[in-house]
């Protein structure tokens, strides 16, 4: 009001400084709709933190593929954006991303006409994780560039892959002591599964309070699985160990991979039926790669599908960790608690070779490729390849720990399945 | 009257006592273990089938499997002039100032999944400091 009355007065002023005070006068007042205003503080540290995990992705090159988007994502949940996804503060404090608005008329049969829906660009995008869209689309590009050979010429590395669930169990109950609810503690048990993608589509319909910090660790986990596991590995071997040869593995042939493919996609869909949109679209990207006839389908997903999906994915997980949500004791929990779960994850397939090792002496498994169940393919096998070449330099393990490598993806996509189907609200 | 009667698992409270978690996690443990032990068994059984199937085909057999169709690139085909001035200046770059002769090339196998091979050699490769 002062501002307006000091302007009237300078009208009696000459023009062009009436004018340029006019301009200055408009230049201050538009600044009103710009959005400085609108910065909390939790923003400004998300911005750190997004600057943090730019860091990691780009210079440190840790799962870049999946931390870019996520940083991005997460930069843009804490910018006053326009049009980009709309988001609620729910009683608790926590704020809910991704809603959507219907509107529409009552019909007078009792039923209700939608007219539109609006929302922002991410309100939309976002529904890919809602919904359990995304995930199983990255299983199938997961799935069509997965050798399965190694796992069925040696089918006992599949006991290897349950094993190393163990650290995904271990640290349900560990979250738990802390005062994480049920579904929360198995969303952040997952993480051990070293499966990005699992612990996307478990989080999200089990605790999606808790989607951004999972996600976060898991991939940033992943990324450090070749520091995580190698001293787990050599504290729970002997050097006679890690020497082991193992014997060279059969060929399988393509109609042995096909049989696999539909074998597990049966069985594991009537043993844990919640599993289904993992261990489907895993088996048919499979397919599409074993048949030999869909060479479109399979480059589509190995290629285009898998990207596009992966860009989708990343930044709606990032869109999530609004700073109200992600600045919260529990994320540091949670950071905490995957790395416990990695760690057990790790020690528990190096300890069921060992074990598998007492019941087949004539040939036996290298504890080293136990470790590779926890998933992360294809880069916990080359830690075990690695660690292997450190004990005998002419020892190839890579083949072999690609075996419960894979056989980690299916016993995580389970015990996922399992969590559904006992704790699904 | 339900097939199975309620378990713990389905009757989880939101924050379950540690003795109920434990309970549920080792039905949880149970339940991959016997998934993927199953999977094990079927699949270890699946490949004794075609082994035995293999077997009876016999060496007539495996020649018929062998005996695929030429393929354009086979092992022992011609390498063009161009691809081998293209190795020559790959391995140049490779070795610097070095010298080297290059006594033998053979073209791979495209029948065969060589990703993994070529992953190792690389990894092999990667691992010595050429001088």
């Amino acid at each position: 009001m002062e501002r307006r009355g000091a302007t009237q007065h300078l009208r009696l002023a000459p023009r062009p400084v009436t004018i340029l005070l006019d301009i200055l006068h408009d230049f201050v007042a538009f600044f009103q709709l710009t959005a400085f205003s609108s910065v909390t503080w939790q923003m400004a540290t998300m911005w750190v933190v997004c600057g943090v995990l730019f860091y990691l992705g780009v210079h440190k090159k840790f799962e870049p593929l999946l931390l870019v988007p996520i940083a991005f994502g997460a930069l843009l949940a804490n910018l006053p954006t326009e049009g980009m996804i709309t988001s609620r503060v729910l009683a608790d404090g926590l704020v809910e991303t991704g809603v959507l608005t219907v509107h529409g008329t009552p019909l007078d049969t009792g039923g209700f006409r939608i007219d539109h829906i609006t929302g922002g660009l991410y309100d939309f995008l976002y529904q890919g994780i809602k919904l359990e869209i995304f995930p199983p689309l990255i299983f199938l590009g997961i799935g069509a560039l997965t050798d399965f050979g190694p796992l069925i010429a040696n089918p006992r590395t599949l006991l290897l892959g349950a094993a190393a669930q163990l650290g995904v169990l271990a640290t349900f109950l560990g979250a738990g002591l802390l005062g994480f609810n049920a579904q929360q503690s198995a969303s952040i048990g997952i993480i051990g599964g070293a499966d990005g993608p699992t612990a996307i589509f478990l989080t999200s319909k089990l605790a999606p309070e808790l989607l951004g910090a999972v996600a976060v660790a898991a991939y940033t986990y992943m990324a450090l699985v070749p520091l995580i596991q190698p001293p787990i590995m050599r504290a729970l071997t002997t050097a006679k160990e890690r020497k082991i040869r193992m014997q060279s593995l059969r060929q399988v042939s393509r109609l042995e991979k096909l049989v696999f493919a539909l074998l597990v996609t049966v069985t594991v869909i009537l043993l844990v039926p919640a599993a289904a949109p993992l261990i489907g679209m895993l088996m048919l990207g499979n397919f599409l790669r074993e048949c030999g006839v869909t060479e479109r389908l399979l480059k589509a997903s190995q290629t285009e599908i898998i990207n596009v999906v992966t860009i989708f994915l990343g930044t709606s997980v990032g869109i999530t960790m609004a700073g109200e949500n992600f600045l919260r004791p529990q994320t540091l929990l949670i950071i905490a608690l995957g790395i416990v779960a990695f760690g057990l994850g790790t020690a528990g397939g190096v300890l069921a070779a060992k074990l598998l090792n007492l019941f087949s002496r004539r040939n036996p498994i290298n504890p080293l490729i136990g470790s590779a169940g926890v998933s992360a393919v294809p880069m916990a096998a080359r830690v075990s390849q690695v660690e292997g070449q450190k004990a005998d330099p002419a020892n190839f393990l890579l083949m072999h720990a690609m075996g419960p490598n894979v056989a980690g993806v299916i016993g995580t996509a389970v015990i996922a399945g399992y969590y559904i189907a006992t704790l699904g609200k | 009257m339900p097939l199975f009667p309620a378990t713990l698992a389905l009757t989880l409270p939101e924050y379950p006592t540690l003795a109920d978690s434990l309970q549920y996690q080792l039905t949880g443990f149970l339940v991959v273990v016997f998934t993927l032990g199953s999977l094990a068994a079927l699949v270890g059984l699946l490949g004794r089938i075609f082994a035995a199937l293999d077997k009876r085909r016999g060496p007539a057999g495996a020649a018929a499997k062998t005996a695929l169709p030429a393929h354009p690139a086979a092992p022992g085909d011609e390498i063009s002039p161009a691809i081998l001035a293209a190795i020559a200046g790959a391995v140049a770059a490779a070795l610097g100032d070095s010298r080297f002769a290059i006594r033998s090339v053979q073209m791979a196998d495209p029948r065969q999944n060589l990703v993994w091979s070529a992953e190792g050699r690389r990894s092999i490769y990667a691992s010595r400091h050429v001088r």
